[in-house]
């Protein structure tokens, strides 16, 4: 399990690598630190809830929410501003708002024995209609000079996003060695013998669902605070960009497999991708069909090659059993 | 599973999968009637109203049946929004090609429909190549292809409406053509559909086995039924119905624009589960799925039939989904996975 990972991870590594070269021979401007920070600044809200989309993946689960909790939170925010609440004050508001969004989803996937995908779908569409009625959907701007630290500040030479995005991806460490972690896995590996074996299915992972609404949350609050204003449709299609992280990064849609790393390398992919094309100058439509491709294309051969046959046949080898391994590809 | 199972069933089970969607759906159209006419309105306007509502259900309707065909054999399509908006924005610039060769009227009208099918049936043979013969996950090779669509579509068109489109193309679709002036011709098109598909489901051998694959894959296969194949038939069909739903979108606006079937394919989704298909397949049917598309549709409408303000739309529907789901689920229970 653990050399499988390694090597689908590996192979993202290769490819990003190759693509970072290819970029950099092509335009030396690609390695610049004004550029980097820029695609690292632009792409840490999607990071954060990419992080937030692998655990609930990994249980088995969908989150079709995310980008429209995001909306709501940032909407929630813009409001309390307006309210003239102190920024402190508005961005633990919109910290509640997006776990009461959480806890709504996970309350109805766990107690209420729903199916997440239909939870979420229908969650997905009430958070963006709530967002659209309580403001009228009109933006908000103009917001006080304080609200705007947090998104265009530094701390140690490095902006905020860096290390909230570093902080999150810190959860790598609670998926791996603690017992919510494991049972993380466990649920999506198979869920009845998860509970069979005495783990507090339901409670953890409502827990999941709360992580992934306060990580949207926090991402809204990145982004506000970078942008400066507020609008009811802030968000739109985060979900699909998210999942298509998520599953470049290697997890199964089925749950059970993946892990945070191999979703950081999605992200960077993506974010690489998408910069490189800009600075190409290729129109955003090519970048939306490349995205596409490379899901369709990574998903393929992420399914269907078997990667313990391809490395023998390379003659690499990472000390591993064949025999265990084997049974795991599916 | 075991409703799959019960062949000789089939219709008691099927009227009490439904039946609930369909009570809610007779409920809010009486509620709505009873709201038209405590604020005074008049019989003539209810029936514009009822029109209207039934020329915006058709094509909602006919790619919700699509979508239950692949949601019956355990898959998911979530590229039916953008499927619908190049078959349309196709179907339009070959009505606007037929109008300038001088192909009115009955021929033109079988270019746009066969181009908006053919379209439509393209774009489902390329999921269904995909999650059928490669065995990949529908949702996300669906999440894909719709990025990959919606790249495209905007790189044709460069973001631009397709307007002007002939008057033989619109007549039809017109209310005031509408059969015995409540039944509209694209209203009538999504009957013969649910119809023709319907008995698919119910005596198709092709038809059963979307219910067995759906029900239990692996005893599909032992059972002899070629997996794949049926995979691939039920996202071609589904795209096909697609693009049939495209055409009658062409039919009834007088302008496709590039956000056509933005967040289309939610409301489809959603119209198939809140009419009781199971969404991890092998349970469901066409009723349902058209019981469950008039019911947004008519929600959507209640909304200015209440008078509650439009900017609320969005909520109403995602809190009536889940109203919907929460109560499925929880007088039957049949979400379990077995």
């Amino acid at each position: 399990m653990k050399e499988i990972t390694l090597e689908r991870n590996l192979f993202l590594f290769v490819l990003l690598v190759l693509l970072a070269g290819a970029l950099y021979l092509n335009n030396p401007r690609f390695l610049s630190g004004i550029n980097l920070s820029n695609v690292l600044i632009h792409n840490t809200p999607l990071a954060l809830i990419a992080f937030g989309m692998t655990f609930v993946i990994l249980t088995g689960g969908i989150d079709l929410s995310v980008g429209s909790i995001l909306g709501l939170s940032a909407c929630a925010v813009g409001m309390a501003l307006e309210a003239g609440w102190s920024v402190t004050s508005s961005f633990l508001a919109g910290l509640g708002v997006g776990m009461l969004c959480g806890s709504f989803n996970g309350l109805l996937i766990t107690a209420g024995r729903m199916p997440p995908i239909l939870v979420t779908l229908g969650a997905m569409m009430l958070f963006r209609g709530l967002a659209f009625g309580f403001t009228g959907g009109e933006d908000m701007s103009g917001f006080p000079a304080e609200a705007s630290l947090l998104g265009n500040s530094r701390f140690l030479g490095l902006p905020w996003h860096f290390w909230m995005g570093l902080a999150v991806f810190a959860l790598c460490v609670v998926l791996r060695h603690t017992v919510w972690g494991r049972s993380v896995y466990a649920m999506g590996g198979n869920e009845t013998a998860a509970r069979l074996a005495g783990m507090a299915v339901d409670r953890d992972k409502f827990l999941v669902y709360l992580l992934i609404g306060w990580l949207s949350a926090l991402a809204a609050l990145l982004y506000t605070s970078r942008v400066g204003s507020v609008r009811a449709n802030e968000g739109e299609w985060l979900e699909l960009q998210a999942i298509t992280c998520v599953v470049l990064g290697g997890a199964s849609i089925f749950g059970g497999r993946g892990t945070l790393w191999g979703t950081a390398l999605g992200v960077a992919l993506l974010a690489v991708l998408q910069n490189g094309m800009n600075l190409l100058g290729v129109v955003q439509e090519w970048q939306t069909v490349a995205t596409g491709l490379l899901l369709i294309a990574v998903i393929a051969i992420n399914e269907r090659v078997s990667w313990s046959a391809v490395t023998k046949r390379l003659g690499l080898r990472w000390g591993r059993r064949p025999d265990v391994l084997e049974s795991r590809e599916r | 599973m075991t409703e799959s199972a019960a062949a000789p069933n089939r219709f008691s089970l099927t009227a009490r999968r439904e039946l609930g969607i369909v009570l809610a759906l007779l409920c809010l159209l009486g509620a709505m009637i009873v709201a038209h006419f405590t604020r005074g309105g008049s019989a003539e306007q209810l029936r514009e109203q009822f029109v209207t509502l039934a020329n915006q259900l058709s094509h909602l309707s006919i790619a919700a049946i699509g979508e239950t065909l692949v949601i019956l054999i355990g898959g998911i399509d979530i590229s039916v929004g953008v499927n619908l908006t190049i078959a349309a924005t196709v179907s339009g610039k070959v009505a606007l090609w037929a109008e300038a060769s001088g192909l009115g009227g009955p021929a033109g009208l079988l270019l746009v429909f066969g181009s908006a099918i053919g379209c439509g049936l393209l774009f489902g043979c390329v999921n269904g190549f995909f999650t059928g013969f490669l065995r990949l996950p529908g949702i996300v090779v669906t999440l894909g292809t719709l990025s990959i669509g919606r790249g495209l579509l905007i790189i044709w068109t460069g973001g631009k409406w397709v307007t002007d489109l002939p008057d033989w193309l619109q007549a039809p679709a017109n209310p005031g053509s509408a059969l015995g002036g409540v039944l509209p011709i694209p209203f009538l098109l999504a009957l013969a559909v649910a119809v023709v598909f319907g008995l698919y489901l119910l005596y198709a051998p092709s038809g059963r086995r979307l219910y067995a694959v759906g029900g239990n894959r692996r005893a599909a296969e032992l059972a002899g039924v070629h997996v794949a194949w049926q995979t691939f038939q039920a996202y071609a069909l589904c795209g096909a119905l697609v693009g049939l739903a495209a055409a009658v979108c062409t039919m009834r606006l007088s302008s496709i624009d590039a956000n056509l079937g933005t967040g289309f394919e939610l409301v489809v989704i959603a119209s198939t589960v809140i009419g009781g298909t199971n969404i991890f397949g092998g349970a469901g049917g066409v009723v349902g799925a058209v019981a469950g598309a008039a019911f947004l549709v008519a929600l959507q409408k209640s909304i200015f039939a209440f008078g509650i303000h439009s900017t609320w739309e969005k909520a109403f529907t995602g809190g009536a989904i889940l109203v919907a789901v929460a109560l499925d689920v929880w007088t039957s229970r049949r979400f379990r996975r077995s």
